[in-house]
Formats: structure tokens, C-alpha cells, sequence
């Protein structure tokens, strides 16, 4: 009993403190400022952020704040919660004891986290549920560890829209640095995520333009996925274009059984499932297992049950994208690096072509040459291949002797998709 | 600003919250727009005598079938409703309560759970005020005397020990949520709302001062629910360590159904796993059953699925269940201890579930 009285009467402390004032230089909104220093108490800062209104700026200034509790925000919407630069304020979760997230938000609508790092949170460094207008501006995501004991995913919006990601950086997450889940209109842009399994995953996702990031030493570079089991699912209108690529050989650190568990390190892009995602104008080079991939869920090898779910990726469009030095050796340590490193001695210039499809299509669909519509146009490319990994024979697998390498089913062109925008998106 | 009916019942109630010469008289302070107040007091819900959670005159204490899990906390809840109001009987869904309406929920400890009658040390009363623009939740943090509660709308994290009923010595990091977290398990889709008062959980004897009830029958002749059948054309929630209220399987899913459903009910904060874990669910890949985790992170352990069938061990969801790391543990706030008597329940009726996953 003795113990419980002594914390408790520390835990009625009061409430109001010095270091929590109400202006500050980053407070630059009409609505009210709720100014904290670096000696303010972690349940006043809390407090600030659970009890939220309308149009209020949270401003944090330069300093390294600890928590043992997640921030989780309260209901007022056109929110700011700001730090003084990424480089400057830090929000440290390394004692984090409650929670998944080290920031968390639902359901409100603009809501923007600007100029702070977050660092060393449990799980996700921060998630965003449902919330209508979301941007995340300048930030840093880190974990000191940068192995499988990291949290999943640095930023993570989910069934969120009007979501923008822009000038952040991200290193370290276990599952992906920029994950955006089930969500509609996106814009991830300025970006520069390094050191995890996938740089940036637009998952299960309507409308993304992903441009001008640099994706460089993760496991993978950017991935477009579309998984079953889900709210919403049939991921489309997608765009990635203008991004760097660059030598994602980082090792997979992804705990077992996680769905990019299975991606090989080396891989620069693919899109699985999805349809109308157009990739255009990326700089790929240096993947050590492949530079862009267009796969179906059947490769994943996961079984599902989901009847509205369509495993296969369908009018993709690629064109115009640089590429150099990928393939040269894939992750034997995955089952599809493995599969395709059986195949060197067969691939043109004895590297893994730079354009894979791994060749699977819909039996439902008519036969014909190019059945799931993928427009190819990559002049840049030393290779464009059907891998007909639907031929393999898994007991004697190479994947050189299935391969046919012809850009010609694949010569179509695709209407460019529309840019995204929504009001209030600067561009 | 107030119209109608809700004028009257917060009008009458700001009036009745003020301290005067004659006993408080329970007050929906907070009901209004503004906020919570900054004591306990200012309901007149409950106070704390001998080491005893009291209830006022007109408040009603009540308990759960299967309630939800927090480090081993003893709870005394408590519902008022503004006087001349009630609730209209559901019988598959929580109860719709009257604006007005007072939930208290009071956390306390033992110092050691093995000495019958042992007093309790009081942490805090969350109070849930159902408001004239929705419900709305705080938790008032006991002093050292025992006298008062004060909001602390921040939340946060207390270090203490108790020895188990085991003899154990447990020492949680005991979490008095923020009012953010509230919304947590209480938010589904954006609404704040009630979690425990259902009729299946209040279909149960509790002993009233005055002689034991039932508690839908003692709410009924106190007039606060309308339309009740008596309590045996009522459903009833097994009580999950009550082998004489139901089999292994419902006795598993009274407790998931309890302490896993608020965000795992396909529109609660999990809807984007997929994982249903509803009592009514019936679909076994919704429940889990050989279904691929999402956005489980580390905490899929290496493991394919949420529930193989014979296989506990190879189960993410008994896992999770588990584990006490704040990135893997589930539910995700409110628990830093193993529940183990409901591990082991949850592990038996996975380990008896026949079939296989791919």
C-alpha cells in the first residue's frame, strides 16, 4: 500500500506549469497557441494534446521531450502540432510503456505534425485513423536500433484521405518507412527514406501521386500493393513517378510472416495487384535483386479466402524510367531472389532483367498476348520479361528457361492518369 | 444553444451539483458543452469510506458477467440517471442511456489479493457523462488521503506492487488514460460510447445493500430501464471463469467479446485488420482462424495466422494476449500484466478448435 500512496500523491501534481505558455514564434495560425517547453511534464504536454480545440497549435520548441505514455490527440479539428525543425525538437519514446504508436490520431479532419522528430517509438511512429486532411510536413521518423525490434512503420495513415507526406525523413521502420493504408487521395512527395524494409507502400490505396522522394538502402525502394481480408481493397489510380531509386540492398529485417518479409532485399519497385498505376520517369538504379516488378498476390504464396478481392495487377503502365546496374545479384535468402538468381546464366548482360511481370493472369480473362493490359515503354531498360513464373517447374526451377524477353505484347499506351490534387493542396 | 427536454435536465442539474448545508445530490456535471469539472466531488456520485467505494443516495452500483481486464484492478461501477428518465431494454446491443447519464468506474488495489477483505487502495474513477453533444469521459486520480479525485485529463503511468492471489508480486505500469486515450476503446467511428452496460453483461445477481438482485430486475423496478423480459428470457454473458456458466468456446468468446470487441468489431479503431471479434461473429477467417495478419508488425512473431486451429502457440492472437510489450500486447492500453486466467482459458479453446490452415 505504501508504494501506491507515494506515486499517487506525486500523480496530483498540478496541472498548470511555466513551462507551457501560450505564445510562440512557431504559432502562426488565428486559433489558440499552447506553447511548450522542453521542461514541461510529460501528462501537462498530454493534457495539451488530448484536450485539443478547434484551429489550436501545439508548439513545441527546440529540446528533447520523453515519454512513457503514447500522445494520443482529442477531437478538434485544423489542428497544428509543430516542432522547431526536425534537427531541433525531438520526440523521444524510448520509454515508451502504453501504446503502439508514439502519435496517435482519429477521425478529425486537418490535422498537420510539422518540424519535430519522433524517435525509438514501440510500434508506428505515428498513425492517423480515419482523419480527413492529414500532413505530415518535415518531419524525422528514427529508431536507434535499426533492426527487426524497430517499430512497423515511421508514418502511417490509414482509411485516411487528403493525405500528404512531404519533405519528411524516415529511416529504420521494420515494415515501412511512409505506409499508406486504405486510404484515398495522397500525395507523397520530397521524401527521403533510408534503412527500412520498404521505403514507402501505398497499400490498398485510390488516387496517390508518390514523386520526387529518394528511396535509397532499404530492403525495398516503393512498393504498390493491394492485399485481401480488407475495408477497402481493388487499390488504383496510382502514380509514381520522378523518385529516386537507389541501391535498396539492405538485408530483410522484417520479422517472419509479415507480408514485405517476403519482398527480397535488392528490389527498387513493384506493383502487386492494383490497377491504373503509372510509372514514369524514376531513376532505378543499383537493386541488387531486380529494378521494377509487376507481380500478383499468387506470388506472395499467401492463401486467402476474400471472394471481392483481385489478385492480379491490371492495366499498369510503365515508361521512361532510368535504369542502371540492378540485378546483379539477387537475395538468395528469399524464396523469389532465389528463384530468379537460377536464372544468370540465361538473362541478357547475365543480370536479372530490369522489367519483370512475373507472367500469372486471371483464367477468367481471354487469352491473348498481353491479357492484363501492361503498357510497357522503357527504351532504358536492358530487358522486359514474362518470367512465366505460372510454368516453373518448382522442382527444377530456372527462371532463365521460362523467361521470354519481348517488349512487344507490351506495346500499348495507356491514358496518362491525372495528377492528384484537392482544395487546399499547395503544389 | 440547449433546446427542449435537455434544458431542463441540465439546468435542474447544474442547480442540484452546487454544495450546500444538505447532503450532494448526484449531479451530470460536465453534461454540458464545456468541460469536465476539475473534481470527482463535483458528481456527488461516490465517495470513499473505510477503504470502501460508496455510492450516494440514487446511485446505483452494479456489476459485469465478463468485464474487461486491467492489471488485476479491483472496479466499483456505479449508473445514475437524471431523475424521471430511463433506458429502453436492448437486447442484443448496448443500452441507450438518457442525456444525463453517469457511469463511474473506480480502480483500486489490495496490497496483497490473498488477504479476504484486505483494503483497497483507490487509483482512480473514470466517469463517463453522456452529454447534450455526446458521451464524454475523464479519470479523476485518488489523493493520498482518500478524500478527493482530481482530473488529470493528461493520463499517466503509475510504478506499484501488489502480491497476486498467488502470492505473486505484480508491479504494472498502471495507465489512467488521458482523456484522448478514453476514446481509444470508447470512439467507434468517431462517437464516443458506452462499453460495458448491455443486458447479456447486467444479466446477474449483485448483492444491494438491501438484499441480492437481479441486476435487470432491480434497474427495471427502480424504473431507469423500460421493457425488460425477467431475467431468464434475457441473454447472459457466460462469466469467463465460471466453468458453470457456459463451455471452454463461449466462455472464450465472452471474454474476447468483452475485452477485445470495442475496437475488434469491424468499425471500432481495428476495422482495418479484418479481425471481427464479436460474441454474434460466426465468419471464422473475421475471427481469425487461419487469417493472415495485416499491420501486426513484429508482433505477428513470425507466425502465418491469428488463430491456427490446435495450435495455441502458433496462435498471433493468443500471442498477443500474452505478451506484456507495449508494441505487441493487446488490448493495446489498459493492460501491462498477463491476464493469465483468461491466456489460459483462450489457449484451451484454441487448442481444442479442429482443422488446419493452408
Amino acid at each position: 500500500m505504501a508504494a501506491v500512496a507515494t506515486v499517487l500523491g506525486g500523480a496530483c501534481g498540478g496541472s498548470s506549469s511555466a513551462c507551457i505558455g501560450s505564445s510562440s514564434p512557431l504559432c502562426t495560425g488565428s486559433g489558440r497557441c499552447v506553447a511548450i517547453a522542453s521542461c514541461a511534464k510529460e501528462s501537462d504536454i498530454a493534457n495539451a494534446l488530448a484536450s485539443d480545440a478547434d484551429g489550436d497549435t501545439v508548439a513545441f520548441a527546440a529540446g528533447t521531450y520523453e515519454f512513457n505514455n503514447q500522445l494520443a490527440l482529442g477531437t478538434g479539428n485544423g489542428v497544428t502540432v509543430i516542432g522547431a525543425g526536425a534537427d531541433q525538437t525531438t520526440l523521444d519514446f524510448h520509454g515508451q510503456q502504453a501504446g503502439e504508436d508514439g502519435i496517435f490520431a482519429q477521425s478529425v479532419s486537418n490535422l498537420t505534425l510539422q518540424g519535430f522528430t519522433i524517435k525509438d517509438t514501440p510500434g508506428n511512429g505515428v498513425k492517423a485513423l480515419g482523419v480527413t486532411g492529414i500532413s505530415f510536413l518535415s518531419l524525422g521518423v528514427t529508431w536507434t536500433a535499426q533492426d527487426s525490434t524497430d517499430g512497423a512503420y515511421g508514418l502511417y495513415p490509414v482509411q485516411s484521405s487528403q493525405v500528404l507526406i512531404d519533405g519528411c525523413t524516415i529511416s529504420g521502420a521494420s515494415d515501412s518507412g511512409v505506409y499508406v493504408g486504405q486510404s484515398q487521395q495522397i500525395v507523397v512527395r520530397h521524401n527521403e527514406v533510408f534503412g527500412n524494409v520498404s521505403g514507402i507502400e501505398i497499400e490498398n490505396s485510390f488516387f496517390a501521386d508518390v514523386h520526387d522522394n529518394n528511396s535509397h538502402d532499404n530492403t525495398a525502394g516503393i512498393l504498390v500493393f493491394d492485399l485481401p481480408g480488407l475495408q477497402q481493397e481493388g487499390g488504383h489510380d496510382v502514380r509514381v513517378f520522378n523518385n529516386t531509386i537507389h541501391q535498396n540492398n539492405t538485408a530483410n529485417f522484417a520479422v517472419k510472416s509479415d507480408i514485405v518479409s517476403v519482398v527480397p532485399g535488392g528490389t527498387g519497385f513493384f506493383v502487386m495487384a492494383n490497377h491504373d498505376v503509372e510509372v514514369f520517369g524514376n531513376t532505378i538504379d543499383g537493386n541488387k535483386t531486380a529494378g521494377a516488378g509487376i507481380i500478383s498476390y499468387a506470388l506472395a504464396q499467401q492463401a486467402f479466402t476474400d471472394p471481392s478481392y483481385y489478385e492480379w495487377p491490371k492495366t499498369i503502365s510503365l515508361h521512361d524510367n532510368t535504369y542502371s546496374n540492378n540485378g546483379t545479384l539477387p537475395d538468395a535468402l528469399s524464396q523469389v531472389g532465389l528463384l530468379l538468381s537460377t536464372g544468370m546464366a540465361e538473362y541478357p548482360d547475365m543480370h536479372v532483367p530490369d522489367v519483370l511481370w512475373d507472367g500469372i493472369v486471371d483464367p477468367a480473362l481471354p487469352a491473348g498476348t498481353d491479357p492484363l493490359g501492361l503498357c510497357i515503354h522503357e527504351p532504358g531498360a536492358s530487358a522486359v520479361c514474362n518470367m512465366h513464373f505460372d510454368q516453373i517447374d518448382m522442382n527444377n526451377p530456372d527462371a532463365g528457361k521460362t523467361m521470354v524477353c519481348d517488349p512487344a505484347p507490351f506495346a500499348c499506351t495507356l491514358p496518362a492518369l491525372s495528377p492528384v490534387t484537392w482544395a487546399g493542396l499547395s503544389p | 444553444m440547449l433546446r427542449g427536454p435537455v434544458v431542463a435536465v441540465v439546468l435542474a442539474l447544474a442547480a442540484c451539483g452546487e454544495q450546500g448545508t444538505g447532503p450532494l445530490v448526484p449531479s451530470a456535471a460536465g453534461a454540458d458543452t464545456g468541460g469536465m469539472p476539475a473534481t470527482l466531488s463535483a458528481f456527488a456520485m461516490v465517495s470513499i469510506q473505510n477503504a470502501a467505494v460508496v455510492p450516494n443516495a440514487g446511485v446505483l452500483p452494479y456489476d459485469l458477467n465478463t468485464p474487461l481486464f486491467s492489471d488485476y484492478a479491483v472496479k466499483y461501477r456505479t449508473v445514475w440517471l437524471p431523475p424521471g428518465t430511463s433506458a429502453p431494454y436492448v437486447a442484443d446491443d448496448r443500452l441507450e442511456l438518457p442525456v444525463g447519464t453517469v457511469f463511474t468506474k473506480s480502480f483500486g488495489f489490495p496490497a496483497d489479493f490473498r488477504v479476504q477483505g484486505a483494503p483497497v487502495k483507490w487509483v482512480e474513477t473514470r466517469v463517463l457523462v453522456h452529454g447534450v453533444d455526446g458521451w464524454k469521459g475523464a479519470s479523476y486520480v485518488w489523493d493520498d488521503a482518500q478524500e478527493e479525485a482530481t482530473l488529470l485529463a493528461g493520463g499517466e503511468i503509475l510504478d506499484f506492487s501488489f502480491i497476486d492471489a498467488s502470492g505473486t508480486t505484480q508491479s504494472p505500469s498502471y495507465l489512467v488514460p488521458s482523456t484522448a486515450e478514453c476514446q481509444k476503446c470508447h470512439a467507434n467511428d468517431g462517437t464516443m460510447i458506452t462499453l460495458g452496460p448491455r443486458a447479456d453483461q447486467l444479466n446477474r445477481d449483485f448483492a444491494y445493500a438491501d438484499g441480492t438482485d437481479n441486476e435487470l430486475a432491480r434497474w427495471t423496478s427502480l424504473g431507469i430501464l423500460s421493457g425488460a423480459p425477467t431475467p431468464d428470457q434475457a441473454p447472459r454473458l457466460p462469466v469467463f471463469d465460471d466453468p458453470s456458466t457456459g463451455d471452454v468456446p463461449s466462455r472464450a468468446r465472452a471474454y474476447l467479446q468483452a475485452n477485445c470487441s470495442y475496437c475488434h468489431d469491424g468499425t471500432g479503431e481495428a476495422r482495418t485488420s479484418g479481425l471481427v471479434l464479436l460474441g454474434t461473429e460466426m465468419d471464422p477467417y473475421a475471427l481469425g482462424v487461419c487469417k493472415p495478419p495485416v499491420a501486426a508488425g513484429k508482433a505477428a512473431q513470425g507466425e502465418k495466422y491469428d488463430i491456427v486451429p490446435g495450435h495455441p502457440e502458433q496462435s498471433i492472437l493468443v500471442y498477443r494476449m500474452t505478451s506484456t510489450e507495449p508494441s505487441i500486447a493487446m488490448p493495446e492500453l489498459g493492460r501491462s500484466l498477463e491476464h493469465v486466467e483468461a491466456v489460459a482459458l483462450v489457449t484451451q479453446w484454441v487448442a481444442a478448435m479442429t482443422g488446419s490452415c493452408p
